[in-house]
């Protein structure tokens, strides 16, 4: 009889979010997707027929579900083995191009142990009699491996780490390396020249860690450092290369910002729950893949850099004043390809802040664009200093461009958005609301943006300042996003 | 010697370092984040450096000695008058039509030819509604939890923990005492106070239960976690208004139970077990044997289901050696496992009611693995 086989690996959120530079956040997710990859061909290799992705070269997805013939069980347990196996190929194949003496400076056995534990990997599997209880089987098999991951069972750690000072990035391992002996270090190209892996002498790299840094250096050639990015929005043909040794600098960038996007599809758990047989899903599957590989051109064309985009699922990093349009894009993508709705979090972060932190900031809006009724776009702030501020808004309801525009001309200032708050808040709430328009008003008429349109009162006057004070918050959002470079009098901004 | 309850209320917002390294040096990660709550052990050398210093005899080895092996039980997180538990993970909070519901995880057979990959001999829980669930339920009150672990159906109220706090500070150059070009850092720290927003905050603290020696008073003011952070330490006047004590309806249930009973453990407190995620005194359980937490040499339990969220590690600064302690993972807190009582007296297990039945006498001392019983 066949089964249904359900297969989740991880970490993913916490394993991708452990990056200090761009390159380790883009070698995380490549890993995951490597082992994903791994498991669906294994497993396709083995005569089953997958489902989720469908296509056994299909970039993402750390879930597979496969229609299989032969014991559930047995190919479960060799899924996890193979996994494995090629984890700790990718880690040999990475470290080996390393030089021999830098090599020996591994603390190996620690090493072994830890790449031995990091992997998570669960299975669940349920009897699929035929194609017509794919509907109820899949749900079966889909809870199974739910009430299975309630358990995330793991074996003490014997690290022989007393000591020994644990990772930046992560606290769960100590460090295989002393960064005081790798401050030189280089790691070898394919085309034969060296490139340095710049360790700084308080990065007490861990093995995985260490991985992510080797794998990101070997494939940085494909990857945009968020410095550049941050460039970007100025000078769009901005490359990392011209970058090279000003990584200790302390030049400052005329603008720091930098915006990261995070995007998911709208209520996908109804969407599958509603094919009918593992074809009818199968097609969902290869359409996500075809919106995954689109979202792979869209944005490159926006100056941005992908990071990761398998599935509903797309994290990018893009010059703050490309930010808008590619997630708008990507929208429109996903509703014209998978008839659904998405939604995005775009938050905009300095680029010196740490990444894992910056992250958690895109994470987070994207939480409040589907808190904000899902089909939506959040963009977050985060100045260094001052709390965040973030708008949410309906894609139809969208009203950005105005407004960058009007930055963009200098058609307003910053001054603008903070004269607007004190009236608000300087306005009582038993004035009238249709006079605090007026009011505002007339501080625009003195701005060059006469036609800027100031949302007009619609009910009484309390929740018409609310209104206004979060026009005011999209008002200091989108002088960030229009990218414009600091103006004089620097140090005063929001 | 009598058992006392300490309140720990904050002076300022705290800092619960989460073992990674963090300065404002380059290179590092110049961020440093909070954990929700300080892990036992941190809370129990903090109680120790107050007795310490209230007996006033310095910290000579052999008073340290001493104070090492003082038992302290916490920390629980309290506010206004009660105390809150962390939510347990065998209930999932979802909504359906704007209203929050709970999903009930219990162990359960799969049918014949379905199967999942668990340690062998365990059982899946078994998920009955496709949901996402709600974030925001971190904390339960007293009430909710013995509601719970009654096995009634509850509808806890969100609340969340602990805010973040997060600053941004400027290194400073100690010798010119300017500021240092570029070397910001951020700490997110943790207030002790609660509330939908800082206009309903109302004040929280954290309280810990140990035997005073000689019925002292510890020092009343001393720095809890990292940064230096000072805080208040109190005394309550009596043990069972400030703590959770094992309320009557357990205890009446626990005495209709016999062998067979399906019991459930909840921890209050991150534990620190031999095999991982797995208490080693399973097998040990109720074959009479010394050195087992309380009530567990009597009592002979069987493992049949567990919900454990991801390890946490634990490691620190050993300031006896100058040197980083090694790294250990510990079973988060608002774990629950599943148990059939296979001989002895269920009600003996209450012994350990809000006692740490972690696996090593250190950890337990230090706080790792308070347990709540419950049944299912």
């Amino acid at each position: 009889m066949s089964h249904l086989l359900s297969i989740s690996l991880g970490p993913v959120q916490d394993f991708i979010a452990a990056a200090r530079r761009t390159a380790d956040l883009y070698a995380g997710s490549q890993i995951l997707q490597e082992l994903s990859k791994h498991a669906a061909q294994f497993l396709h290799n083995k005569g089953a027929q997958l489902i989720f992705p469908a296509d056994p070269n299909a970039d993402g997805a750390n879930k597979i579900l496969a229609e299989v013939k032969d014991d559930p069980k047995q190919l479960a347990v060799e899924t996890k083995k193979a996994v494995q196996e090629r984890l700790l190929r990718l880690w040999d194949e990475t470290i080996r191009k390393l030089p021999a003496e830098q090599r020996n400076l591994i603390d190996q056995a620690r090493a072994q142990e830890q790449l031995g534990r990091f992997l998570e990997f669960y299975a669940a599997w349920a009897p699929l009699p035929k194609k017509e209880a794919y509907k109820e089987a899949r749900l079966q098999v889909e809870r199974l491996l739910a009430g299975r991951k309630a358990l995330r069972d793991f074996a003490p750690t014997q690290q022989h780490d007393a000591g020994v000072p644990k990772s930046p990035l992560d606290p769960s391992w100590a460090a295989v390396i002393d960064p005081r002996q790798w401050a030189t270090a280089s790691i070898r190209l394919a085309d034969g020249s060296h490139r340095p892996l710049r360790i700084k002498p308080t990065e007490h790299l861990d093995a995985i860690s260490l991985f992510k840094r080797c794998y990101g250096v070997l494939n940085s050639d494909k990857v945009v450092d968020t410095r550049t990015m941050a460039r970007r929005s100025w000078r769009p043909e901005a490359e990392p290369d011209e970058r090279y040794g000003e990584d200790d600098d302390h030049i400052p960038e005329p603008q720091p910002y930098l915006a990261i996007l995070v995007a998911d599809g709208d209520r996908m758990g109804e969407l599958i729950a509603r094919q009918d047989d593992p074809d009818a899903h199968r097609g969902l599957s290869k359409t996500l893949d075809d919106f995954a590989k689109e979202a792979r051109t869209i944005v490159p064309k926006h100056r941005g850099f992908m990071v990761y985009s398998g599935g509903d699922d797309v994290l990018a990093l893009l010059p703050v004043n490309q930010a808008i349009a590619c997630a708008k894009e990507l929208s429109e993508a996903f509703r014209h390809r998978v008839k659904g709705t998405l939604s995005a979090g775009v938050a905009i972060v300095h680029y010196r802040e740490p990444l894992s932190v910056s992250l958690q900031n895109a994470r987070d809006a994207e939480k409040a664009a589907k808190n904000g009724g899902r089909n939506a776009l959040a963009v977050a702030l985060h100045t260094r200093g001052g709390s965040p501020v973030t708008v949410v808004q309906p894609w139809n309801e969208l009203s950005w461009d105005e407004l960058l525009e009007a930055y963009q001309n200098r058609q307003i200032t910053r001054g603008f958005a903070h004269e607007l708050r004190d009236l608000v808040q300087e306005w009582q709430d038993d004035m009238r609301a249709d006079y605090l328009h007026k009011e505002a008003l007339r501080v625009l008429a003195r701005k060059e943006a006469h036609d800027l349109r100031i949302p007009a009162p619609t009910s009484d006057t309390p929740t018409y300042r609310k209104a206004l004070l979060r026009f005011v918050d999209q008002l200091i959002i989108a002088r960030f996003l229009s990218g414009i470079r600091e103006e004089e009098h620097a140090g005063k901004s929001a | 010697m009598p058992e006392r309850v300490l309140e720990i209320h904050a002076l300022g917002p705290l800092l619960f370092r989460d073992g990674r390294p963090f300065s404002a040096a380059d290179g590092t990660e110049t961020a440093a984040r909070s954990l929700s709550l300080p892990l036992p052990s941190t809370v129990a050398g903090f109680v120790r450096t107050q007795v310490g210093l209230a007996e006033g005899k310095g910290f000579t080895q052999e008073h340290l000695q001493n104070l090492h092996g003082l038992q302290v039980c916490g920390p629980l997180l309290a506010r206004g008058g009660g105390i809150l538990l962390p939510a347990p993970r065998d209930a999932v909070i979802y909504k359906q039509d704007e209203k929050p519901q709970v999903m009930k995880l219990r162990p359960f057979s799969p049918p014949e030819g379905a199967g999942c990959d668990l340690p062998e001999g365990l059982l899946p829980l078994q998920i009955t509604q496709d949901v996402k669930p709600e974030s925001g339920y971190n904390f339960w009150t007293a009430q909710s939890m013995t509601d719970w672990l009654l096995g009634e159906r509850v509808i806890p109220q969100k609340i969340a923990g602990l805010p973040t706090e997060t600053r941004v500070h400027v290194a400073m150059d100690p010798v010119k005492g300017k500021a240092q070009e570029g070397q910001l850092y951020s700490v997110a720290y943790r207030p002790l106070e609660m509330g939908e927003n800082p206009q309903t905050y109302q004040p929280a603290s954290l309280r810990v239960r140990l035997s005073l020696p000689n019925g002292q008073t510890p020092a009343p003011i001393g720095h809890l976690g990292g940064e230096r952070r000072p805080v208040a330490v109190e005394v309550k006047p009596s043990l069972s208004d400030y703590w959770f004590d094992c309320p009557e309806a357990i205890k009446k249930r626990f005495a209709e139970l016999g062998k067979g009973a399906r019991v459930r453990l909840v921890l209050a407190t991150p534990a620190l077990f031999e095999h991982g995620w797995k208490p080693g005194w399973i097998e040990k359980s109720g074959n009479g044997e010394l050195h087992l937490p309380r009530g567990l040499c009597n009592v002979k339990l069987k493992l049949v289901a567990a919900a454990v969220g991801r390890r946490e590690p634990v490691s620190g600064w050993s300031l006896r050696e100058n040197r980083p302690k090694r790294v250990r993972w510990m079973a988060p807190a608002g774990s629950v496992y599943f148990f059939e009582v296979m001989d002895g007296q269920p009600a003996d297990l209450l012994e350990s009611w809000l006692r740490p039945i972690s696996d090593l006498e250190q950890d337990r001392k230090d706080g790792f693995g308070l347990a709540l019983w419950g049944v299912w």
